[in-house]
């Protein structure tokens, strides 16, 4: 008989520092932050290249089931399982400048996006 | 016979519609003629202010938030937004709270009217132009218009 072994499951979505620390940022200065898990990342059609980004807060009971919560340099991501098809692979950062700061995500799915990156196609 | 007579009043309808047309044109450049007699306009946000004195603090050099409009993205034109040290010629300050917003005249064309804000959003905080008048449609991000034809 084959031994076999479960391999360690790939993360869904890389977190960058920047990313990372924005998201601690966000997290703490949110004042009920006890009722906080995460913050949630979904994929909406809307934009003018096919689908944008949506990012919002969640709470732990709002988590369904086949959603993937990524943990990693210590925050919570969770991806809506109706867009873990899409951002699978994707990294997540923050890019900071004096006029604006944004996430921006480097998703390798994407084959095409629109001029400000907000929206994009697969 | 009856037929001529249609035609002749289908040729006068055609014609009337047709000074219609330019007459509506000259109200149209009329019009255009007294905006442009108009002082210009920008609405400016207090969530603008605070940002641009925040940024004016943070770097006493820069002085002014620059508004100007480039060429590119999904819908011809997009906007663009710096913090400069200095005037230039042909600029127009908006002031508001001591908070002061530049534009030179030609980008001031495409923009005249609109509303300033600096919009705080989770995924995104950053300056935008809103409710263009002058733009027909713009980009879902906001970054980018296409202007209307004049």
């Amino acid at each position: 008989t084959k031994s076999r072994t479960i391999r360690p499951k790939k993360q869904a979505l890389l977190i960058t520092n920047e990313a990372a620390n924005r998201i601690k940022e966000l997290m703490q200065s949110k004042e009920d932050q006890d009722d906080i898990y995460g913050v949630k990342i979904d994929v909406r059609r809307r934009g003018c290249n096919g689908y944008s980004y949506v990012m919002d807060y969640l709470k732990k009971d709002q988590i369904s089931k086949l959603d993937e919560v990524v943990e990693d340099k210590g925050v919570r991501v969770v991806v809506d399982k109706k867009a873990l098809m899409f951002v699978v692979g994707t990294e997540m950062d923050f890019v900071d400048n004096e006029i604006k700061s944004e996430f921006v995500f480097n998703n390798p799915n994407a084959k095409g996006h629109c001029g400000c990156g907000e929206s994009f196609h697969v | 016979f009856s037929t001529s007579k249609a035609g002749q009043t289908a040729d006068k309808f055609t014609e009337a519609d047709f000074t219609y047309s330019i007459n509506q044109q000259q109200e149209e450049q009329k019009k255009e003629e007294n905006e442009k007699k108009d002082p210009y306009k920008l609405v400016i946000t207090d969530k603008t202010v605070q940002k641009v004195n925040q940024l004016h603090n943070k770097d006493s050099s820069k002085n002014y938030l620059k508004i100007f409009v480039d060429s590119g993205g999904c819908s011809g034109f997009q906007y663009n937004f710096k913090m400069v040290p200095a005037l230039e010629e042909n600029e127009i300050v908006f002031e508001k709270d001591g908070a002061k917003i530049i534009v030179d005249e030609i980008t001031l064309d495409f923009i005249n009217g609109s509303m300033i804000d600096y919009k705080k959003e989770m995924i995104r905080q950053s300056f935008e132009v809103v409710a263009n008048p002058n733009a027909e449609m713009g980009c879902s991000c906001g970054t980018s218009f296409s202007p209307k034809e004049k």
